[in-house]
């Protein structure tokens, strides 16, 4: 829990694709990138199966939700998974909005499996914003 | 055993609920055949005092949501007397149209209502409860945000529908005559099916669902014998539970939802949203790419108020944040 006086360390739920998001992140750790240990990784078979229940319930327990798939077009396992998602996250946003929530606080990133170095630096970045945007409170 | 004690509260009502049971007819004269009524304010003149004297009622109905504090107290007095207790009406299963309100903080619906609205005329520019101190004592606190009656009590029967049919009223005056006989419903009972609405629906439905562009209601003429959907128009049919008797879809309107998700799922807006969005250009998303797919979305401005317009309040996400920082008034 967060008290006053503290430096607030944000937690992200990480939904990554076992095919490209979490193989990223397995390539950064394998590569030695450092990134702050702010994440929960979750590996799901697709991107396409979360569902945004899920995000929202992700979302309740932390201060954001990363989601890493493939790229777009071509690159989906499933033809077009990561396409699914974006679609879904694009109009949770809208939603988050309208109930008050920054819809920063969902983020969905295009992470392939030899791009470590990406992977790093979306955790860096979503971490820094967190930290400016503050803990998620009602 | 003799007549069957019931009694009905009340939380955030519009009036409906009673209707729903004054549009039996005759059939109402039934009820009180098998029922003595203990109280029930829309009906008959009985103080809360007559409920709280009476030592055991059989039924409790409890219609609309927990808005105030009064309603939790009412809705606490009626499951601590009754030994059955039935959300009537969508209000008090999921919140209702009323827990759209939960999407905006208790100050700004007190301003929207008391100041801003079109049709407020109030010079002195009180509001009641916040400026007329010598309300408070009077006014049942509002509580910050709408909650269905599940939230503080244990359900025995739900009656979703806004208001239930008549149909459901039937079914549920045939649950008190069976419980005079000694037969008890189970427990969680639902007065409603338990597949979706499009199960029943007779319209022609598409193998594969592709929408293309989205319309309202009045946008053009809607072909009765088609699905809504494939139409380009949101119909919450595919999460939501049959059971209604069709009204809206047979008055070629589409389904707004109002009896609440299908068992199986917890959040009937977040589902028919992930169901909408993979419905978006399906199986041409590569051709339309990402940022035409967006365009797209931005055709469904108000995803709250279509997607959730009965169960925000029993959502995942359910009450609003103060989240936004300086832009916090839209």
């Amino acid at each position: 829990m967060f008290r006053m006086g503290e430096e607030f360390e944000p937690k992200i739920i990480a939904f990554l694709c076992r095919w490209c998001g979490y193989a990223g992140a397995d390539m950064a750790g394998t590569a030695r990138y450092k990134y702050p240990a702010s994440i929960l990784p979750i590996r799901v078979p697709c991107t396409g199966r979360i569902t945004m229940e899920q995000v929202l319930k992700a979302l309740k327990e932390s201060d954001g939700v990363l989601i890493a798939g493939c790229h777009t077009p071509g690159d989906c396992h499933y033809m077009r998974g990561n396409f699914q998602c974006f679609k879904r996250v694009v109009l949770l946003k809208k939603f988050l909005r309208q109930m008050g929530i920054n819809p920063d606080r969902v983020r969905l990133e295009w992470i392939s499996a030899t791009e470590g170095r990406k992977f790093a630096r979306v955790v860096s970045e979503f971490t820094a914003e967190l930290k400016r945007l503050g803990p998620l409170r009602r | 055993m003799g007549k069957v004690k019931i009694a009905v509260c009340y939380g955030s009502i519009c009036g409906g609920c009673d209707v729903a049971f004054v549009d039996l007819g005759e059939k109402l004269m039934e009820l009180v055949s098998i029922a003595d009524i203990v109280y029930w304010a829309g009906v008959m003149d009985a103080k809360e005092e007559d409920l709280r004297r009476t030592e055991e009622i059989d039924i409790g109905i409890f219609f609309g949501g927990i808005r105030t504090e009064k309603h939790r107290e009412a809705v606490k007095l009626l499951r601590e007397k009754s030994k059955l207790l039935v959300a009537f009406g969508t209000c008090s299963c999921y919140g209702g149209v009323p827990g759209l309100g939960n999407s905006a903080s208790l100050e700004d619906l007190l301003k929207t209502g008391y100041l801003k609205a079109a049709s407020t005329e109030n010079p002195e520019r009180n509001i009641p409860g916040v400026d007329l101190k010598s309300l408070i004592e009077s006014v049942p606190k509002l509580r910050r945000f709408l909650s269905p009656i599940c939230e503080f009590v244990d359900v025995d029967i739900w009656v979703p529908g806004c208001p239930p049919p008549v149909e459901s009223v039937e079914k549920l005056i045939e649950v008190i005559r069976n419980y005079s006989k000694g037969r008890s419903p189970r427990k969680g009972l639902f007065i409603a099916e338990d597949r979706c609405l499009c199960d029943f629906c007779k319209r022609q439905k598409p193998e594969e669902l592709s929408i293309k562009s989205f319309r309202r209601v009045h946008e053009g003429v809607i072909n009765k014998e088609e699905c809504f959907l494939k139409q380009g128009i949101i119909c919450l049919g595919p999460v939501t539970r049959g059971g209604c008797g069709l009204r809206c879809i047979e008055a070629n309107m589409p389904c707004r939802g109002c009896f609440g998700p299908i068992p199986g799922v917890e959040d009937q807006g977040t589902r028919f949203l992930t169901a909408v969005a993979s419905a978006l250009g399906a199986g041409e998303e590569k051709e339309i790419g990402e940022e035409e797919l967006k365009k797209l979305i931005d055709e469904l401005p108000d995803p709250l108020g279509l997607f959730y317009m009965f169960s925000l309040a029993s959502s995942i996400i359910n009450k609003r944040y103060s989240d936004l920082g300086g832009e916090e008034s839209e």
